[in-house]
């Protein structure tokens, strides 16, 4: 038996060289995002989602094409002409959660999507007389829980003595009078003569939340301008929670896109709020609740 | 040796002076320079032009996948040929033939090897079909190697007195000058002492005599001599050439690790696709050299780690173009490379695959070199092997890197402006989409390795084979540590003159 002929291996060398030319620039056009439309070719966008919950439903204009699970959180959808969609994310026992895209040429509009658990539950926090009583009442589903005593009292000092708008995390630059009340990951969080607004803090390009579509991005929006208050602010479960003189205390997705998701968390314009390592609680007179679900 | 070859055995730059050893250095950086450069083009591109990295590494993916199909093609003709000629009765068909006259001197070097490793090759080719009046053994020990080493060999002489053509041992003398230890050093002293006490102590005419350089776990198999005779009486020009069995590494087959098992293999696999394309092949490991351009070179090489491929080399430039390696495509049996521990196992396998990647690298300054100096040999065939061989060390250090590692920069460094885009989203699903057509050549290997593995002496089950089959998994993994990794070691350490010396793979049989 003869080793493969040197005709037959370039036979083999050509065919595969050609077929390789074939497919390169296919795959080439096929990855920026053209698709095939008949007999033309069509430049295509994407939106990608994520979630953070899983058995969440993830519609496109009505239609539901992907559901999260533990392992599958981040959704990729391709091929879709440049316009406007409308994504909708549903989960049992949360708000249901939507927003209006713009997809643009060859490029990926990005979205995340913000989960408040409806109703949200608020409990009545009790000074228990013992520790014991405490931990057992914990573990219930009461609307009112039991906390040592001293962890009362350390809840309470924190409202008595502090303020969540005047942390002063941000910078101030000479166009930004405002100081940010505060900032995560670059986006700080100003009130401005009542009005709340987040901006981009950093010289990069701001995150997709900051882009009514993927090319065109600013550097702060307003998340309350309404003729309503604002008087405290703070980032909060993947949002902000914000207080303001008319409405109490809110909740809201921190993105331009409309429409945003707003949640009344406690509706008593004379509560207050604080986040205590990382749980909110509110107080309203002399009674302090606890938020949970976040 | 020829008078104009005073440049044939060099081993590095500093076998040389002036210009020369100036121009040998430059020659010595190449390789590493070539892969460093394109490494760090990927990471610095990444930054300023993340989408065209994007598109070379989709097209890199694509390319990978379309060489995947044609090896395969390679590894599956040779597969068909090797097994086709493991069934041919080559005895009978060397009849017509004055085979009569073919003396096989076969060389076992070694070092410090247990009694069973020497002893299981001598018996292999004590019970091979060719008459084994026909054939001298050499039992090439070192002087380094210690006396029990020593007793091993004269025990194994003793125990063959009668059996051969001759056996003998010769050690060779250690710390001579002009030497690095080692293989090379070792079969070159054998081979020109056993050629005075047996071949020219007989009047055995040198042009009959054919040279096997065997890894001392070397065993043939049954028919090795009489088809390695068959070539040599029928190929072209057979003082003009060598040749070249595939190495399989089944010996110790079932008791090697996975690792062992799957780096073995793939050893073998490269060397079943080059028997198909000659003209890339060199000669690797136990090979097979006539003893008349052996003496003309002055044998194998004294001062170099890689002296199995070099020898090839040596050739190829002593003869200005004209000589070649002939593909046996019939195997001979080796150990898979294996410690006591399994950590051990993984630095003995580091040390074989960085050792290898030295040879491939340091062979690309010598014929740079001496294509430079040479002006008999053809201008085509000096372009084709170099950029064979400039291309093969590239491929080996980078191309597993820039699939899985740098190719993928983009989406790491590239910036907000490139993940905007759907090419960024689509750069890991497309390149995945080639990655994966291209995996399923692993199946062909898994195939091709349960057919060429012998039964497991202890398990016939079906069950056993299972992990035989799926152990190919791990190649994207292997192709990263033990090839990218000890390719780009070796090439750098030549790059800045940090030459290899010789490790001899401990052999090791639980």
């Amino acid at each position: 038996m003869e080793p493969l002929s040197l005709r037959t291996r370039r036979v083999f060398a050509s065919v595969s060289f050609i077929l390789f030319l074939i497919i390169l620039p296919i795959a080439g056009l096929y990855a920026s995002g053209y698709r095939l439309s008949g007999f033309s070719l069509v430049s295509t966008g994407g939106i990608h989602i994520s979630a953070p919950l899983s058995g969440t439903s993830i519609s496109l204009n009505a239609e539901e094409l992907e559901r999260t699970s533990l392992f599958s959180k981040t959704f990729f959808f391709d091929n879709l002409t440049p316009g406007s969609y409308v994504i909708q994310a549903e989960t049992e026992g949360y708000y249901p959660w939507s927003k209006t895209l713009v997809v643009e040429s060859r490029l990926v509009t990005d979205v995340s999507v913000l989960s408040i658990p409806q109703p949200v539950r608020l409990f009545e926090l009790t000074q228990a007389t013992s520790t014991l009583a405490s931990v057992d009442a914990l573990s219930t589903t009461s609307t009112t829980q039991l906390i040592s005593a001293d962890d009362y009292a350390v809840i309470a000092d924190v409202f008595a003595t502090t303020t969540p708008t005047l942390k002063n995390t941000g910078t101030s630059t000479e166009e930004q009078v405002s100081p940010s009340v505060d900032i995560e990951s670059g986006v700080g969080l100003v009130i401005e003569d009542g009005d709340l607004l987040v901006r981009w803090e950093r010289n990069s390009n701001p995150p997709s939340s900051f882009c009514t579509r993927p090319s065109l991005c600013v550097t702060h929006f307003f998340i309350e301008r309404t003729p309503q208050t604002v008087t405290d602010a703070e980032f909060f479960g993947g949002g902000v929670i914000y207080r303001t003189e008319e409405s109490g205390v809110m909740l809201s997705e921190v993105d331009i896109r409309q429409p945003r998701l707003v949640v009344s968390i406690y509706s008593d314009p004379q509560a207050s709020f604080r986040i205590i390592d990382g749980t909110l609680y509110i107080k309203d007179g002399e009674t302090i609740y606890r938020v949970e679900g976040f | 040796m020829k008078k104009n070859d005073a440049y044939l055995h060099i081993g590095r730059a500093s076998d040389l002076s002036g210009v020369d050893r100036t121009l040998y250095r430059f020659f010595e950086m190449i390789p590493g320079a070539l892969s460093v450069i394109t490494l760090l083009l990927f990471i610095v591109l990444s930054f300023f032009i993340p989408s065209v990295v994007a598109y070379f590494t989709i097209g890199f993916s694509a390319y990978w996948l379309f060489k995947t199909i044609f090896l395969t093609t390679h590894l599956r003709h040779n597969f068909k040929r090797m097994t086709h000629n493991l069934n041919i009765d080559w005895t009978k068909k060397l009849e017509n033939t004055n085979h009569e006259e073919i003396i096989h001197l076969v060389i076992l070097p070694f070092f410090r090897e247990p009694y069973e490793v020497l002893a299981e090759s001598v018996r292999a080719i004590d019970t091979a079909s060719f008459s084994n009046k026909q054939i001298a053994v050499v039992l090439a020990a070192e002087e380094a190697g210690g006396r029990e080493a020593l007793e091993s060999a004269q025990r194994i002489e003793k125990e063959f007195q009668n059996t051969f053509l001759a056996i003998m041992t010769t050690v060779h003398p250690k710390g001579q000058e002009g030497e690095i230890p080692g293989k090379g050093s070792n079969i070159a002293y054998a081979a020109k002492v056993s050629k005075e006490k047996i071949i020219d102590a007989r009047a055995i005419p040198h042009e009959k005599v054919i040279v096997s350089a065997m890894d001392s776990d070397t065993v043939v198999y049954k028919d090795y001599f009489s088809c390695l005779t068959w070539h040599f009486l029928t190929c072209d020009n057979p003082l003009r050439s060598s040749f070249q069995p595939v190495p399989l590494y089944n010996n110790n087959i079932w008791s090697s690790p996975m690792l062992s098992r799957v780096l073995g293999y793939s050893s073998t696999f490269w060397q079943m696709i080059q028997q198909e394309r000659p003209e890339r092949l060199s000669t690797f490991a136990s090979h097979a050299v006539p003893l008349v351009p052996l003496i003309e070179a002055n044998y194998w090489q004294r001062n170099m780690v890689n002296e199995d491929s070099r020898i090839f080399f040596n050739l190829f430039m002593l003869y200005d173009g004209d000589y070649e390696v002939i593909p046996l495509s019939y195997p001979v049996s080796m150990d898979a490379n294996v410690a006591p521990t399994f950590w051990g196992t993984v630095q003995n396998l580091y040390k074989q695959h960085l050792r290898w990647s030295y040879g491939s690298a340091e062979n690309i300054p010598y014929l740079m070199f001496h294509f430079i100096k040479n002006p008999n040999i053809s201008l085509v065939k000096k372009v084709r092997l170099l950029f064979v061989h400039i291309e093969g060390a590239w491929s080996l250090a980078v191309q597993p890197l820039i699939l899985f590692a740098v190719g993928w920069m983009p989406l790491v460094i590239g910036g907000k402006d490139f993940n905007n885009t759907v090419l960024s989203y689509n750069l890991p699903i497309v390149s995945s989409w080639f990655l994966t057509a291209a995996m399923f050549g692993l199946v062909f290997l898994a195939i091709y390795s349960l057919q060429l593995i012998p039964k497991n002496p202890q398990n016939h089950t079906f069950r056993a084979q299972v992990p035989m089959a799926l152990q190919w998994i791990l190649v994207p993994f292997t192709m990263v540590i033990f090839s990218s990794i000890p390719g780009l070691d070796a090439q750098l350490r030549l790059a800045f003159g940090k030459y290899l010396g010789f490790w001899n793979t401990p052999k090791f049989r639980t």
